[in-house]
């Protein structure tokens, strides 16, 4: 596979105050981030709203919307907030449509999830022909995770995938491959937390935006990655409606390596050039990357700083004299 | 609940007990509880906000039908009333009723009326607002007719002619007593004048509606200037 440029983005879930939220955008935009992406789940703000805020106080970064899902919005509420969007901020928005974490629809009773997929691509084709119809061209990716969203993905502008691992990337892109168009996109999305300094309270989170993408993991997926034995009680105390706070003591903690970026800032690099040679050209480091603005300057800085020398300037004080003298050492 | 909903593939069957479990759910989920809750159009289980409100936000009721009405008086903070004169006068005295209910009466509940208003330079002026009425009676339904004294009969041809030749042609044969008791307009004086005679009615709120005037801005600010004058 050839190597392709990527996009880096910030997600952010929509249920800080709309001021720290868009005081995290604009941190990523001075960072040089080329997307925020602004996520929408029943318990957070409205997201089309969070974005028109957000793009009032930025000028160029690119702004995700989702992903959206249309057991939540009509297709007719979606193309209308893109539109009003785009007619009042200039054409900055792209969107992502998907299913939806099952856990939080069933909390606001959507849960005959039979054929979904074939309402998502339904919703796809009204989305873009409103939009067609008002001039705008807006990117519509797919979330996708299992075999048959993946394999729906062929229909839209890119698809954005929940996984982390290279090797369930890989898996994924091998059912997307065949059937994309040339211009189509691979990207992932998933929870992340690259740091400089690590913290606690961030890895916990982590871990329980990890647990969430598990445990809404199709059965294909986790039969596939060896998790379907060992989920099953997180699962069951997530149906008895326990918060996800207390459930995720019951999930293994192999499931950050699999379905979180999770790594210091020196080891991003090798991660991101391992992701370009497989296609990935969308990485979005999603909650809790934007944990604080530290945590988003942090991820900006593995990103974007030059790689140090291994050449080290020392000050060292040497022999009887005082004056100090500038030493220069290989650190191999 | 327009008939907006409609080209959203929404459906509004039963409003009143709809509009009530709203309301409920909306108070509860902004004070931050976890929410269990099933009726035939909500189904919450374990439902929480991840965000934090700290305000408490007024709802209003954008409501004709006399039963909504009632029930926005026993509920809501406010009711935004649209319609003809005399209906708005009835609808205060059913709104009145369902404030009656409460076990607290609520000092702060707010009658709002939108009226479609034009400032009106020269008689041709007139069919703007001819316009907006033809779009108006079109729209109303037959207990709000009723309760203005409208007959049905005075309506029917407008509606048919809508559905024809559309808005320019209905607002052609909308009558002037019609057009009287649907819009305010005038000059910028009597279009205050006419807003200010609304709290008689015990109208709390008077929001200045389309089509303003031929010039919208220019037209807008008269009536503000005068509106400031007069008060």
């Amino acid at each position: 596979m050839e190597k392709v440029d990527i996009d880096f983005a910030v997600g952010l879930n929509a249920y800080e105050t709309v001021k720290e939220i868009v005081g995290k955008c604009v941190e990523a935009e001075n960072l040089g981030l080329d997307y925020v992406w602004i996520g929408d789940s029943p318990p957070h703000l409205y997201c089309p709203s969070v974005a028109a805020a957000v793009a009032s106080r930025t000028k160029k970064i690119r702004i995700g919307l989702g992903l959206l899902s249309p057991l939540l919005h009509t297709p007719d509420q979606i193309s209308g907030s893109i539109i009003s969007l785009t007619e009042a901020y200039g054409d900055r928005f792209e969107i992502c449509l998907g299913v939806g974490d099952r856990s939080q629809l069933s909390r606001v009773g959507v849960d005959k999830l039979a054929k979904v997929w074939d309402h998502v691509l339904k919703a796809k084709r009204k989305i873009a022909r409103s939009l067609r119809a008002s001039g705008v061209a807006t990117k519509i990716w797919l979330g996708a995770q299992g075999p048959k969203m993946l394999a729906a993905s062929k229909d839209f502008d890119g698809v954005l995938m929940n996984y982390a691992s290279p090797s369930m990337i890989k898996w994924a892109l091998d059912k997307v491959k065949p059937v994309a168009r040339k211009d189509f996109d691979f990207g992932i999305y998933a929870p992340s937390y690259v740091y400089r300094k690590w913290r606690h309270q961030a890895y916990r989170l982590l871990r329980i935006a990890s647990a969430v993408v598990a445990l809404g993991a199709p059965g294909a997926v986790l039969d596939e990655f060896g998790f379907s034995k060992r989920l099953p009680r997180a699962m069951e105390e997530l149906k008895a409606g326990r918060r996800i706070e207390s459930v995720v003591r019951h999930v293994p903690s192999e499931v950050v390596d699999n379905f979180s970026i999770y790594t210091p800032s020196s080891r991003l690099r090798s991660y991101l050039t391992e992701l370009g040679d497989l296609g990935v050209s969308h990485i979005v480091f999603g909650f809790p990357q934007n944990f604080s603005k530290m945590t988003i300057r942090d991820l900006a800085r593995a990103l974007f700083e030059p790689k140090p020398s291994s050449h080290r300037l020392t000050f060292s004080k040497a022999g009887p004299s005082s004056h100090c003298f500038l030493r220069m050492v290989l650190s191999g | 609940m327009g008939r907006g909903r409609l080209r959203l593939g929404l459906d509004a069957a039963l409003p009143n007990p709809l509009m009530r479990d709203a309301t409920t759910l909306l108070r509860r989920i902004w004070r931050g509880e976890t929410v269990t809750f099933t009726s035939d159009r909500f189904r919450l289980s374990n439902y929480y906000p991840r965000y934090k409100p700290s305000f408490a936000t007024p709802i209003y009721f954008g409501a004709r039908d006399p039963k909504l009405l009632a029930l926005a008086g026993e509920i809501a903070d406010g009711v935004i009333l649209s319609g003809p004169k005399r209906y708005i006068e009835r609808a205060v005295a059913i709104v009145d009723q369902g404030l009656r209910r409460r076990k607290r009466r609520r000092r702060s509940f707010r009658f709002v009326v939108w009226v479609p208003t034009a400032i009106i330079d020269k008689k041709s002026d007139l069919k703007l607002a001819r316009e907006e009425v033809a779009t108006v009676l079109a729209d109303t339904p037959k207990a709000v007719l009723a309760m203005a004294g409208i007959a049905q009969e005075w309506v029917k041809p407008i509606k048919a002619v809508m559905a024809e030749r559309g808005v320019r042609g209905a607002s052609r044969i909308v009558a002037e007593d019609l057009l009287r008791d649907v819009a305010v307009y005038g000059s910028p004086e009597e279009v205050a004048l006419d807003l200010r005679f609304l709290e008689n009615y015990g109208i709390d709120e008077t929001v200045f509606g389309p089509p303003y005037g031929r010039e919208p801005v220019k037209a807008i600010g008269e009536m503000v200037q005068a509106w400031k004058r007069l008060t």
